[in-house]
């Protein structure tokens, strides 16, 4: 009777463990294959249901857009060639000719008009909001498209770079779900396979319109969510390069030869005060004490040992298109903070509240006691609550944040100035600034169509930013990938796109 | 029998409902549950139609009988990284982790048994004390630990077997040991312990009185009663082993369903983590039942129910 | 720790012998020794031989002994309900010696097994074989073992206190049992008891032990009738009587048996012995004849002893 029991339960376990096909991840061997382990997999192939900035890279692989961002934030032609506002309201643009899809269904202005009313419309699209001021598309002829929005909008053609083109005619045959199973872009590389959340397979697109376009063949994107499960893929082999990993990390590979890639990513970290607060906080000098009284250089070098910047006393990079570059960081100097202390009555420094973060970005905690430890020298004590996901966002959603809290933020991927911007007006929901003037000028901006001219406001307004210390501007989050030593040629972008133009692989 | 089997069933939906009565009330806590179901750049606008949406606005008694009401259809909510039904993301990862956890299980139950028998029957021999160092360091040895020095020392120095992902056998080794390895500790120390007691009782004598020859006495007299206790054990760790499934797939990248309540916590999203709760509580119940008929099948001293 | 102090005695082809002491005497170490059934490690055993008809045990390999065992000379254990498996069928118990010493089929085994139940006088024997130890009475379950030593047939019967843990009406029919089994299997007999009463109507002689020594061997009669060792006597007198005087006070011993590790160089009973003479302290007396039948381990007999 036990033997046979035996036997049973072994036999299940045999089966259980043997047939249960999971799939094959595949290993690169040949010399233009790459493998990718990168942070998430998107939730979806179709380009509208994955709003999430790490869906780009594998986006940005598989599809093209509208118009690209580059290297400073400014959009350039990309399936657009042209674009200009012909009214208050109305952007005309013009499209690019003799682009095919990989099923070979042509791109056009229906195409455009598609998919925009699509991330309108449909329940299942994540883009919606992003685009919520369209009113209408309208399609001139073959290769130009007008836009009305609901209200002036400067901003738009940088809004369109959130959106993916692909294959309209062939979406609404199959629809989404038939989609997402089968997708079929027009970008660099084509769909092969697919397993959810595991890995994804792709093949270089032949007939890619491009001119300047990569060696490499066939790319595997792997699903790793776990930090160490991804460097340990490329210690073992297993991945060419690895996505998003710790600044220790990143050191320790570079000790034992692996090949690192610095590129901060187009998130802006910085605790901001809330001048509506009464506190000491509301006094100007107050807040540019704090900047004089913080080193940025040793967090940076120290805490992110060096793989990122900090931020030049504005809430962006100089990979974003609103960075107005006459404007340079409070320099460290605790000097200058203490007599602008006691300038504003507090010679002796005070307590302040502070809401922060723990693990929603790199090293925020490490940073916060570090920073909290640099304020106490000149008299400011911070009492301060790191905050989980849920309890943050509660407190932001119901502005019911510390005088002085933590935020980072993003502006990636449309890399324009708009989001940091708008955190600094009334209109937000933590409800931390209202500077009527500074509203007023910000609603001017979005209006001015030409950029030059809104280039002028945009850096008014950053340097009012600036002067007016609205912020403690602090760094850039970190970007660091790790790849095997033989690889050479990768770059990475600040919106997590990867350029693999000039990759090799020795 | 049937009647006590019908009854431990029919206490099932009972355990449910604590356990989904204190989740709910724990995303209550943590204050406005809206925040667990969206993410940091969304609209004032935005939030306002998820709480209409979710129904956060009602009176506590009324969201508390519409919980109950949406876990009964096993609605949990949207995941808000997929934007579908939370609880349909499940069970197609589940294939993964019973492929996993069955192997760690036939590997564990298989060297547990066998280091304990060993132990226990050269008993105060240097085997004995080996085999009881080996023991007791895997049990002692958290599995994240074990997961990450075998991945260093086949993956990354030996590079023998892969270090993530799931795919044929040699993909399966490492997560299974490192699964196994804590558990198969536990089984060896309760084999060693219930045969060493076995071995010390009367009606062992009497059948080496029988002329039985050790072989015998070990399949037939010591070997079934000890099963009771080994089994028993074994039933009621698969709990343990699930839980340690979880922190073993995300090691490895092994896209089972415990990597994904993982990442779903990592991510808050919330709706996941509510439907794998509800799951994980339904298996050891279930489980436990199982265990328990196993257990008086294998003993018949025991009688259910009386 | 010497648990058993040079002992020697011989058996006749069915013959009965009784071995009587008191709990920790080493009677049942001496009986267990003889067919080596105690665990190898804890135990040595020392000898110059132990024979079985030809055969000297101490020479036999483990599997020559393991043939014997169960087979031509058989075991009944102190404690029923520990001494049968808890998780096996009483028939599979029972017909596993035929199974391990024949090549009998299960069913012709089954059978036979029936048989010796039924010569046990056990109720219900084809039920009884499905039932599980634990579903029976202390009575039946020794019973049971009784069977089980029986089926082979074996030329020798051990059974080591097999009636101290059952109550007195039920040890009254085990002891009647064995009777009638004796007189019917011609089959020798060894039965271990601290319980002289039992031994009396049921054996042909009897050895009384005392801290690992034999102090007396005689037959049965004489033993009650002429007993000749102190301690003995002791025994004898403790015995609760029947009959008259109900408020009479029972008869002790006084003091304690000797610690076996630190054996006394003298006689062991010396210092509870009320002849305790300087001789007893000194020498340990052996074991001489007194008369055809009756030896006795006493300085008090020793030819040429001062008193």
């Amino acid at each position: 009777m036990l033997k046979k029991t035996l036997i049973l339960i072994i036999s299940l376990l045999v089966l259980l463990t043997g047939t249960v096909g999971i799939g094959v991840a595949e290993k690169s061997d040949a010399k233009t294959e790459l493998v990718l382990a990168l942070t998430n997999l998107p939730t979806s192939l179709d380009p509208l249901q994955d709003s999430g900035l790490s869906a780009l890279t594998t986006y940005d692989l598989l599809y093209d857009r509208l118009v690209d961002i580059d290297e400073k934030g400014n959009i350039i032609p990309s399936l657009a060639l042209s674009w200009e506002p012909t009214g208050e309201k109305v952007w005309t643009i013009k499209l690019r000719k003799n682009v095919v899809f990989h099923n070979g269904e042509n791109f056009d202005a229906y195409t455009v008009k598609s998919v925009i009313d699509r991330a309108l419309t449909a329940p299942e699209s994540k883009q919606s909001a992003q685009v919520s001021l369209i009113s209408e598309v309208r399609v001139i002829d073959g290769y130009t498209v007008e836009i009305e929005t609901k209200e002036p909008w400067a901003l738009l053609v940088n809004r369109l770079s959130r959106l993916w083109m692909y294959p309209t005619k062939y979406f609404d045959e199959v629809g989404p779900q038939g989609f997402s199973e089968n997708p079929i872009g027009g970008g660099e590389y084509k769909f092969v396979k697919w397993k959810q959340d595991d890995y994804l397979v792709l093949e270089k697109n032949e007939n890619y319109w491009r001119k300047e376009q990569s060696g490499i063949k066939k790319i595997t994107l792997r699903h790793t969510p776990d930090i160490t499960a991804r460097i340990n893929a490329v210690q073992a082999g297993e991945a060419d390069m690895a996505f998003i990993i710790d600044p220790e990390q990143a050191v320790m590979m570079e000790g034992l030869g692996y090949k690192l890639i610095s590129q901060p990513i187009g998130q802006a970290y910085i605790y901001f005060f809330r001048t509506t607060l009464d506190s000491p906080l509301s006094d100007v000098r107050v807040r540019q004490a704090i900047n004089y009284a913080v080193d940025k250089d040793i967090i940076v070098n120290e805490i992110f040992m060096g793989k990122t910047r900090k931020l030049d006393g504005q809430p962006v990079g100089p990979d974003c298109s609103g960075y107005n570059p006459n404007i340079s960081a409070y320099p460290y100097d605790v000097e200058k903070a203490k007599k602008l202390l006691t300038e504003a009555g507090y010679p002796d420094g005070f307590t302040i509240d502070f809401d922060g973060t723990a693990g929603l970005t790199p090293k925020d905690k490490e940073a916060a006691v570090l920073i909290a430890d640099q304020l106490s020298k000149v008299g400011i004590t911070m009492k301060i609550t790191l905050n989980e996901r849920g309890v943050y966002l509660d407190k932001l959603f119901n502005a019911k944040m510390a005088p002085f809290w933590a935020i980072s933020l993003n502006y990636a991927p449309t890399m324009d100035a708009y989001g940091p911007l708008n955190n600094a007006t009334s209109f937000t929901a933590h409800k931390s600034n209202a500077d009527p003037e500074f509203d007023a000028k910000y609603l001017k901006w979005l209006a001015i169509f030409n950029p030059e001219e809104g280039k002028v406001i945009s850096d008014e307004l950053l340097q009012r930013y600036h002067d007016d210390a609205l912020a403690l501007f602090l760094w850039q989050v970190p970007g660091v990938y790790v790849l095997q030593p033989n690889i050479e040629g990768i770059k990475m972008r600040p919106d997590y796109t990867i350029d693999l133009t000039n990759a090799v692989v020795k | 029998m049937v009647k006590y089997f019908l009854y431990r069933v029919s206490l099932i939906p009972l355990i449910i409902l604590g356990v989904v009565t204190i989740v709910f009330i724990i995303l209550r806590l943590s204050g406005d549950p809206v925040s667990l179901f969206v993410g940091q750049d969304a609209t004032p606008a935005e939030i306002e139609e998820v709480r209409e949406e979710m129904g956060f606005n009602d009176p506590m008694i009324v969201q508390y009988g519409k919980y109950l009401g949406d876990v009964i259809r096993l609605d949990f909510g949207n995941s808000m990284r997929y934007g579908v039904p939370a609880f349909n993301l499940l069970p197609k990862r589940l294939p993964a982790t019973l492929q996993l956890a069955s192997f760690a299980l036939f590997i564990s139950i298989f060297i547990g048994i066998l280091f304990g028998t060993v132990s226990a029957l050269k008993q105060g021999t240097v085997l004995d004390a080996i085999c009881s160092t080996i023991t007791l360091i895997g049990q002692g040895a958290p599995v994240f630990w074990i997961g990450v020095m075998l991945i260093l020392l086949f993956s990354v120095k030996l590079k023998l077997l892969p270090a993530t992902g799931a795919g044929g056998i040699e993909h399966l080794i490492l997560p299974g040991f490192t699964l196994g390895i804590f558990f198969a500790a536990r089984v060896a120390r309760i084999t060693r312990a219930a045969i060493l007691d076995i071995i010390a009782q009367q009606y062992i004598w009497t059948a080496r009185a029988k002329g039985a020859d050790e072989k015998r006495v070990f399949t037939l007299h010591i070997a079934k009663n000890a099963a009771i206790s080994v089994i028993t054990i074994i039933g009621l760790s698969i709990p343990s082993l699930i839980g340690g499934a979880v922190m073993t797939e995300a090691i490895f990248n092994w896209p089972g369903i415990g990597g994904f309540i993982v990442t779903a916590v990592f991510n808050r999203d919330y709706a996941i983590v509510q439907a794998g709760v509800v799951i994980l509580a339904m298996t050891v119940a279930v489980t436990n039942i199982v265990v328990d008929f196993i257990y008086c099948y294998l003993d018949p001293r025991i009688k259910l129910g009386r | 720790m010497k648990a058993v102090n040079g002992i020697s005695y011989s058996l006749r082809k069915g013959e009965a012998l009784g071995i009587v002491g008191e709990s920790g005497c080493g009677k049942s170490v001496s009986v267990k020794s003889v067919i080596r059934l105690l665990p190898p490690k804890s135990v040595r055993i020392s000898a110059d031989y132990i024979r079985f008809f030809e055969r000297d045990i101490l020479d036999l390999s483990t599997r020559e002994l393991r043939k014997i065992l169960g087979n031509k000379i058989s075991m009944v254990f102190q404690d029923p309900m520990n001494s049968l498996n808890p998780v096996l069928t009483i028939g599979r118990q029972i017909i596993e010696p035929l199974i391990i010493h024949t090549d009998i089929s299960k069913d012709k085994a089954k059978k036979k097994a029936v048989e010796l139940l039924e010569l046990v006088k056990m109720p219900d024997a084809v039920k009884i074989l499905e039932c599980y130890p634990h579903e029976l009475s202390g009575g039946m379950q020794q019973r049971i073992m009784i069977a089980m030593a029986l089926i082979c047939s074996p030329e020798l019967l051990i059974a080591d206190e097999p009636t101290t843990a059952l109550d007195v009406t039920i040890q009254a029919q085990i002891i009647d049992l064995i009777k009638d089994l004796r007189n019917s299997l011609d089959m020798a007999l060894i039965w271990i008891s601290h319980d002289l009463g039992v031994v009396a109507g049921l054996v042909d002689r009897v050895i009384v032990m005392y801290a690992g020594c034999i102090v007396e061997e005689t037959l049965v009669d004489d033993l009650f009738y002429h007993p000749k060792h102190p301690y003995t006597k002791a025994l004898l007198k403790s015995l609760p009587c029947v009959e008259g005087r109900i408020d009479k006070k029972l008869e002790t011993i006084s003091g304690y048996p000797p610690d076996l590790i630190q054996l006394p160089k003298g006689c062991c009973f010396a210092e509870r012995c009320k002849y305790n003479s300087k001789l007893c302290i000194e020498k340990r007396p052996e074991l001489i004849q007194v008369s055809d039948t009756h030896k006795v381990a006493c300085w008090e007999y020793v030819k040429g002893v001062k008193q």
